[in-house]
């Protein structure tokens, strides 16, 4: 067993195992133990290499108050902010709360309706989720289950913030964020995991089910310090004529891996899946997206842009399914990515497998350069290169940011992708 | 103001210019015509510091000053301006921001402080409006769905906030019906100034009814072959190229 499970294990702190979430975690993480840390030999980790980053034994994250400033598009809105995997009053904006969205902490489920909670976590513990989010749910500690009412349709984003705090030692955590969305409901939720320096790994969990004829737009942030590593798992579950969009954006991180895994199983379900990374220093990223259509009139689009600079790697896996017997599906996929540096590297792959035969399925994966003449372009009117690299390289990520209609988050990653040394400004 | 001697220039190993001479003095407009295939775009693309092109020999000076030494940018910061033939599409980047972020890489160059977003803005709407560039424009991204007419609009509007000394004209009047041609000329003379030189590349006479020059220069298989009055153009256009072509070979 590696230094890294060993020293989990010591910090493992189910509770009873008569309870049903002291049960649930004990086999979550047996679960995890038993897969271990995935190598380079398992097919879905081949181009992401975890033997370095989690080698070392990892502490659970000292419980903190105090963190760095929260991102700026978050000011003045409606918040539930965690701070080391601990829910933050003070820095969270909770009565704010848009109408119709009610949020319940795993921390007080786990007193209040202690039967409620496991049956959450389920997915997550059986592994069908992978590795990650079995780890992820058995030291999930206060995490947040968010039920939309039926019809509701709040009219601003609910922001679910997970912080860290500097750290002298490397420290795990595992956020945690559950969505019910009522039939008819609409939902903008914007997911953040920032915060200070310090080596680390976070095991995410996002599970986002959505009833008949909701509408859920999830933005999803990684922003995180090179030292840290990130885990991510998305779990999108739209209902009837249900249709859920998730951006995934990773502008930091020492590595990253995103796994979103979508399941179309009833008709008229629809997911549109957007995603954009940036890999600069030494940093991976590494989508792995998978789509399963299981009913027929389901429809998935997706779109990921990846931009590698320096020694940055980026990685996209994108897997259809498409079962017997769901005729009439559209699935598309896109790849685009852009090279910036010759020491930089992205492998893309799409996997396509149809096992329905009227089905509409598109897919194309690009890498290329930044254009010389458009580069030439901005140079001879006096842009200087790094910056005319910067637009560029933010004109090919606009078509990911463009659709982003939480105005506050737009601006953000608009200044996040050209650079502070542009000084964008609006001008209108 | 502009003094290239001897220029040499190859691409991909093959020679394009064969020993340019040409002084260009503040105030003057210098047209360079020539068939296709002369080396009129790679001398306008060589003097703007476009990659590519392998100068063998010569120099090109620009204010006692070697322009071949210095980045695009830098030579854009000394008073450079190139009108592309083709202007490039920049999909997600507006013109505004283009221009303020091309302007202020100017201004730092010549160690003059920024300007700011409001005061960047009002100098653009007013000489988006002197060019008859429309305000919808500006704040579109960089040439994407312009009309042709629109992006040579676009390419003299930037012209005119960038305000060089030399600006070198590259078949701006390509593509371009007569009223066209004729606005994309009004915004060009209304630059003209004891201090500003221009240098127009063209294949044909007519811009040079509406952009009046000083001299006109004949490029064929990489030389200057015949320079005269603007009144050579003229003879251009009754005569062709050939009889200084088969003169030159």
């Amino acid at each position: 067993m590696s230094e890294f499970i060993a020293a989990l294990e010591r910090a493992f702190a189910p509770g009873a195992a008569s309870s049903p979430i002291g049960a649930l975690r004990r086999r979550a993480f047996e679960t995890f133990a038993a897969r271990g840390v995935p190598s380079l030999r398992d097919e879905d980790w081949k181009y992401t290499d975890l033997s370095r980053v989690l080698a070392a034994p990892c502490a659970l994250s000292p419980a903190a108050t105090a963190s760095s400033a929260l991102p700026a598009y978050v000011d003045g809105a409606a918040r539930l902010v965690f701070v080391n995997g601990v829910y933050s009053a003070a820095l969270s904006a909770a009565a704010a709360l848009p109408a119709g969205v009610t949020v319940h902490r795993f921390d007080e489920l786990a007193t209040r309706a202690p039967d409620t909670l496991a049956p959450l976590l389920e997915r997550q513990a059986t592994g069908r989720a992978g590795p990650f989010a079995a780890l992820s749910a058995a030291f999930a500690a206060d995490g947040v289950y968010v039920d939309v009412a039926a019809d509701a349709a709040p009219d601003s984003p609910l922001h679910v913030v997970f912080l860290r705090t500097d750290t002298a030692e490397p420290a795990f955590s595992a956020p945690q964020l559950l969505v019910s969305a009522g039939h008819h409901s609409r939902l903008t939720l914007v997911e953040t995991h920032a915060g200070g320096a310090g080596s680390r790994v976070s095991a995410a969990v996002t599970e986002i089910r959505l009833a008949d004829g909701a509408t859920v737009d999830h933005y999803r942030i990684v922003d995180e310090p090179a030292a840290a590593s990130h885990l991510g798992n998305v779990y999108l579950q739209p209902g009837r004529d249900a249709i859920a969009t998730s951006w995934s954006f990773v502008v930091g991180a020492g590595l990253a891996r995103v796994d979103l895994h979508a399941e179309l199983a009833a008709p008229g379900a629809a997911v549109v899946l957007n995603g954009l990374f940036l890999a600069t220093g030494k940093a991976h990223v590494d989508h792995h997206v998978r789509i399963d259509h299981a009913a027929p009139h389901t429809t998935s689009a997706q779109v990921y842009k990846g931009i590698a600079n320096d020694r940055g790697r980026g990685v996209f896996n994108g897997k259809i399914v498409v079962h017997p017997d769901a005729q009439k599906i559209s699935a598309t996929q896109a790849s685009n990515n852009l090279l910036l540096s010759d020491d930089a590297e992205i492998d893309t792959k799409p996997e396509l497998e149809i096992y329905a035969d009227d089905v509409v399925c598109q897919h194309g994966a690009t890498i290329g350069r930044l254009d010389d003449d458009s580069l030439f372009y901005l140079r001879a009117r006096g842009v200087p290169r790094d910056v005319a690299e910067a637009m560029l390289s933010y004109g090919f990520a606009d078509e990911v940011v463009a659709p982003v209609a939480v105005p506050a988050l737009k601006a953000w990653l608009e200044a996040r992708l050209t650079g502070a040394a542009i000084g964008r400004e609006d001008a209108a | 103001m502009l003094k290239i001697e001897n220029l040499h220039v190859e691409v991909a190993g093959k020679p394009v210019l064969r020993g340019i001479d040409l002084t260009v003095a503040p105030g003057e407009v210098h047209a360079i015509m020539g068939p296709n295939g002369s080396g009129k775009s790679t001398l306008a693309h060589v003097i703007a510091g476009r990659e590519g092109y392998e100068v063998t020999q010569g120099s090109v000076k620009f204010n006692g000053k070697e322009l071949l030494a210095l980045e695009p940018e830098a030579r854009a910061a000394e008073g450079v301006f190139l009108a592309f033939q083709y202007p490039v599409e920049i999909p997600g980047v507006n013109n505004v921001y283009m221009l303020k972020a091309a302007l202020n890489g100017i201004r730092k160059y010549r160690g003059l402080p920024e300007l700011g977003a409001a005061e960047f803005l009002g100098f653009i709407k007013a000489k988006a409006k002197a060019v008859g560039l429309k305000d919808s424009l500006l704040n579109r991204p960089v040439n994407q769905g312009f009309s042709g007419g629109e992006k040579k609009r676009n390419e003299i509007f930037q012209m005119s906030v960038l305000e060089p000394l030399l600006a070198i004209l590259d078949e701006t009047d390509s593509g371009l019906d007569i009223d066209a041609l004729k606005a994309v000329a009004e915004g060009v003379n209304l630059m003209r100034s004891p201090g500003r030189s221009f240098v127009v590349v063209t294949h044909y006479q007519r811009l040079l009814d509406y952009i009046v020059p000083d001299y006109v220069h004949v490029l064929a298989q990489g030389r200057i072959v015949k320079s005269g009055p603007r009144e050579l153009a003229l003879e251009l256009e009754a005569r062709g190229y050939d009889w200084l072509v088969e003169a030159a070979a």
